[in-house]
């Protein structure tokens, strides 16, 4: 075999295309944006019933900031401290009753608002009262629903629920970035998590259902649960209570709910308020 | 806002490396070509020994270097390749244009030595990468081979 004269010209096209890379740039953004979009509507979609599949954990560590509010003591009232251990050690008792997941923690805060009774759940376990709310109650029986119930929201994670579009969004974009959890944070805080979260009809009646189950348990009857509500709906015309009434909407539905299982229930004495938790000595 | 200006860098980025990435392409690919037809009779081989006609030339290891950096448009075009998976046609113009340009070199360096033939070329292949490998890459290919040069032009 003779040795070449020349080298061959070689056809192009075999290692390497002429196509433009344009094209090929084009298809892939384009299916990987598609890909991505679809995954977001997903979850948006499924929002609901992902949630409670998310770790406690995960909600925790995003609302760390709320502990913080907890060791600022410095500026509070001892009463207020006091009578914020009470609610922590009332809601303890209560949590025990409410057949909570192992990892779920409760922290309890009590807040000096005065003319606003409330009382909201909201990430990572944190339950939120207003002084405002205790001038209110009339026994601890009546506290007691009101924590129950917002126990009982976050037992079957509605906070989680109620923001789970924006938050499983993040996470999945986080994911896909690489990017870790701080910027995520910082979105969640940016949101006003602290606010009153919207939950749904359906949700306050379950988290109803739920408290008085937990109440029946704790004391045996169901005396004074419907007190405090009752109450909300005798006063349901004045401004200061649009606050509650926007999260917990078809009180009177509610309240005749509360009424049926409280009728079939036996009658009994009602237990007088802890004195820490006394409005008088706020 | 701040999304904004990040997807604008990014944009302006994108579009800086295909326009330079494209053109400069453009032109190696130009000179490629017409460097390979001037040095086409100087032939490169793979045969591990001479052949018989070459019998009496005096050797020389002859070799050609090139270093091609990966363009922005590239990298991120490979990116999305990455997670579909499939042929990466942005890098596989740029080894093919860093192998001819080094087989290229290697024949200018024999040319230029006065050899006739290359036997026993070899390439090799190894990447240089950005800082910390988060940076943008380039790749290197090293030809080399044995140049034939006739002794009575070597004598002078």
């Amino acid at each position: 075999m003779a040795f070449a004269k020349q080298n061959p010209k070689i056809p192009e096209g075999i290692n390497a295309s002429s196509e433009n890379p344009l094209k090929e740039f084009s298809i892939l953004l384009g299916g990987v944006l598609l890909a991505i979009t679809a995954v977001v509507a997903l979850l948006l979609l499924f929002s609901h019933q992902l949630a409670p599949l998310i770790p406690f954990r995960y909600e925790q560590q995003l609302v760390s900031k709320f502990g913080q509010l907890r060791n600022n003591t410095e500026n509070r009232k001892q009463s207020m401290l006091s009578a914020e251990a009470a609610l922590q050690e009332l809601g303890d008792q209560l949590a025990n009753k409410s057949q909570l997941a192992p990892d779920i923690k409760l922290h309890f805060h009590l807040v000096d608002e005065a003319d606003v009774p409330n009382a909201f759940a909201t990430l990572g376990g944190h339950i939120f009262v207003t002084t405002g709310l205790l001038r209110e109650v009339s026994s601890e029986n009546a506290l007691a629903m009101v924590l129950a119930h917002e126990i009982a929201h976050i037992k079957f994670r509605h906070p989680a629920q109620s923001i789970s579009g924006g938050l499983l969004v993040q996470l999945f974009l986080s994911v896909v970035t690489g990017q870790n959890a701080v910027a995520l944070q910082s979105t969640v805080q940016q949101a006003g998590i602290m606010t009153v979260l919207g939950f749904s009809r359906k949700m306050e009646s379950a988290a109803d259902r739920a408290a008085l189950d937990t109440l029946e348990q704790h004391y045996g009857h169901l005396a004074g649960a419907e007190a405090f509500f009752k109450k909300i709906l005798a006063q349901h015309r004045q401004a200061s209570w649009q606050a509650i009434f926007a999260s917990h909407p078809d009180m009177q539905q509610r309240i005749e709910q509360i009424k049926t299982r409280t009728q079939k229930s036996k009658t009994a004495a009602t237990k007088a308020l802890d004195p820490r938790l006394d409005y008088q000595n706020l | 806002m701040e999304a904004l200006i990040k997807i604008g860098i990014f944009a302006l980025l994108l579009g800086l490396g295909f326009f330079f990435g494209r053109r400069a392409e453009a032109k190696h690919y130009k000179s490629i070509l017409s460097r390979e037809d001037a040095l086409r009779s100087l032939v490169v081989s793979t045969d591990r020994f001479p052949p018989p006609e070459y019998m009496n030339h005096h050797t020389e290891l002859v070799s050609g270097n090139v270093v091609i950096s990966v363009d922005y448009f590239k990298q991120v075009s490979a990116g999305l390749r990455g997670l579909v998976g499939g042929r990466i046609r942005a890098y596989e113009t740029l080894l093919d244009r860093a192998r001819r340009e080094a087989l290229l070199r290697m024949q200018e360096q024999a040319h230029a030595a006065g050899a006739e033939a290359i036997i026993n070329t070899k390439l090799e292949t190894s990447r240089i990468s950005g800082n910390g490998n988060k940076g943008i890459g380039s790749v290197e290919v090293l030809a080399y081979g044995t140049a034939l040069i006739p002794i009575h032009k070597n004598l002078g």
